[in-house]
């Protein structure tokens, strides 16, 4: 009972974790690169644009994840039809990531060196190719890390999914560990979540090992 | 002296340049210079300060040549480097590349424009993602060049940088020098008329700067590609341009064949330039701890050139006049192909055995300069 119990919280939390930091970058990184490339002497400087995006990052950003959950309900069910459960949850996980991810993708891509994009500028490089051909490739392995620091973090949000009927890990430590006394299964999500960080976190240290020349 | 220009005799044997060419003077009729700027100004603001960088400079580079632009740093010549291919837009003044004024074109034809100018970096700028091939390949990537051809172009391109064998190494596995090499390669990918070069030695150590100087002296004869170079050293214009410009706060202040303004330099700017490295040893000479003074008498800056630098001079004058002569700091030097001597001398004595001295000695073909 308690093993199935486990596992099908496990999957439940790869599966919340992974979807939603998937789906955070594939917002985030855009977000990230308009960020960097609408600033003051850029590639496509529009200092408006990057004030407003800046603005509505760290507002994003500000915004604490259990009042975000439940305030984003309606957005919630018009995405997924539900407010329930472990697809509803995604929703907020990822809502929330987006931001973060922006500000990663923003300080990775910050990380190039000038110099480059100046070259890249020099031999006729359209802000598209300076984009696509310079900035993401030459960020990747600090991208791979970015990514690694999400996904822990959507774990880490992923314990509050239990609010929603989320399920997953960090629910059935609240449900059966804490207010059921059952100490042996606290202990073991526990040990579970401390293993799943590790892993995410080892193979973004290798990702960028492997990216980085 | 003399043991010192015998030892360099066998390459003395190039005769005495004519009369240096102004940088003003027209070329011949109908050739069209490669490079043209017409009063360039330009000033950052910076914090509510205002600095100029740039103030009404106008240029001429001509096809083929080998065109240095040499000041302190900050005297305004990455700016002006920068300029040329608009990666810094001027406050005001045109551009003319390969008889295509640049500051007239709009964003994508000054794109297509940029593909015919080849930018080499002080600091190499290369791609760390990309491999030595990836690098090269780069700029003809963004042109939309076919994959086939890029290949072949890339090969004969680091065969000619000797990098053939690194093909495959990531930048980071690679010397400066190897570096610079691959620069060089992909400034030169797309066929350019005209190669910038922005310091492209100064992070180099001085064998490696040798190398790359030669390299790029031979593009630059055996491609005929024209050549523009920044530094602020003086030994890199002696090994590979034929012209120079002087630049200081912002101004041109002096353009000229290399070997007339560095044997007789015309404007404050490249005289200081000139006469740096015997200021240098003036002032360690004097300044030094063991309370040394400077030489007695009037200093003297002596530049020789071609057959005079066989002549005993300081013996002679010696003899002939009741004069003393110290060297104060002396060196042997090639400017291209034409080797050059230079030395700082304090002539001690009467006011006008000094001055009949120099005068002989000017009669001789010795440039004498009096040193402030």
């Amino acid at each position: 009972m308690s093993t199935q119990l486990l596992w099908r919280a496990t999957l439940e939390t790869l599966y919340m974790t992974g979807v939603a930091t998937l789906l955070a970058h594939l917002v985030g990184i855009p977000m990230g690169v308009l960020l960097v490339v609408t600033d003051r002497g850029h590639v496509l400087e529009r200092r408006w644009l990057h004030e407003v995006l800046a603005a509505v990052v760290n507002i994003g950003r500000s915004v604490p994840f259990i009042i975000l959950l439940v305030a984003i309900i309606p957005f919630t069910r018009w995405v997924v039809g539900t407010s329930i459960g472990t697809s509803a949850a995604m929703v907020p996980l990822t809502v929330a990531a987006i931001p973060f991810v922006a500000r990663l993708v923003e300080t990775a891509l910050r990380e190039v060196d000038p110099g480059v994009v100046e070259a890249a500028l020099s031999m006729g490089a359209t802000p598209w190719q300076i984009v696509t051909r310079v900035l993401l490739p030459e960020a990747l392995p600090s991208l791979a890390l970015g990514a690694a620091i999400t996904a822990v973090s959507v774990l880490g949000y992923s314990a509050m999914a239990g609010a929603v009927g989320g399920g997953g890990l960090g629910d059935l430590a609240v449900r059966y560990g804490y207010q059921r006394f059952r100490t042996d299964v606290m202990i073991q999500t526990v040990v579970l979540l401390v293993i799943l960080v590790q892993a995410i976190q080892a193979a973004g240290d290798a990702a960028a090992r492997r990216l980085r020349h | 002296m003399r043991a010192e220009i015998v030892r360099n005799e066998a390459t003395w044997a190039a005769p005495i340049p004519v009369e240096g060419r102004d940088g003003a003077t027209p070329h011949p009729e109908g050739v069209a210079p490669t490079v043209r700027l017409e009063g360039l100004c330009k000033t950052f603001r910076q914090g509510g300060r205002e600095v100029v960088a740039l103030r009404d400079v106008s240029l001429e580079v001509w096809p083929g040549e080998s065109f240095g632009i040499i000041g302190l740093s900050g005297a305004g010549k990455s700016t002006l480097v920068r300029c040329i291919n608009l990666l810094e837009r001027p406050d005001g003044g045109r551009v003319w590349v390969d008889g295509v004024e640049l500051t007239a074109l709009g964003a994508g034809r000054l794109r297509e424009a940029r593909r015919r100018i080849g930018m080499v970096f002080q600091h190499f700028n290369l791609l760390h993602s990309r491999t030595v091939f990836g690098n090269v390949a780069f700029p003809l990537e963004i042109a939309g060049v076919p994959r086939a051809r890029i290949r072949a172009r890339v090969m004969e391109l680091l065969d000619l940088v000797g990098l053939a064998d690194r093909a495959h190494a990531y930048p980071s596995q690679l010397s400066g020098g190897q570096r610079q090499r691959v620069g060089i390669a992909r400034a030169l990918a797309p066929e350019p008329r005209v190669l910038l070069c922005d310091e492209p030695t100064s992070a180099l150590d001085a064998e490696t700067t040798s190398q790359i100087l030669a390299l790029l002296r031979r593009i630059n004869r055996e491609l005929g590609i024209t050549m523009l170079i920044i530094t602020h050293e003086l030994t890199v214009v002696q090994a590979i341009c034929d012209r120079v410009a002087v630049m200081a706060e912002g101004r041109v202040e002096e353009v000229g064949d290399t070997i007339s303004v560095l044997t007789r330099p015309r404007s404050a700017a490249a005289r200081r330039l000139v006469g740096a490295p015997a200021a240098r040893a003036l002032a360690h000479l004097v300044g030094g701890a063991d309370g040394a003074t400077a030489p007695p008498g009037r200093l003297f800056r002596l530049a020789f050139l071609g057959p005079v630098a066989e002549r005993p001079v300081i013996s002679e004058v010696v003899r002939a006049f009741d004069v003393t002569i110290n060297i104060v700091h002396g060196n042997v030097d090639r400017i291209g192909r034409t080797p050059f001597g230079t030395l700082v001398v304090a002539i001690d004595g009467e006011p006008h055995q000094v001055e009949a001295a120099v005068e002989t000695m000017r009669s001789w073909g010795v440039e004498v300069v009096a040193w402030e």
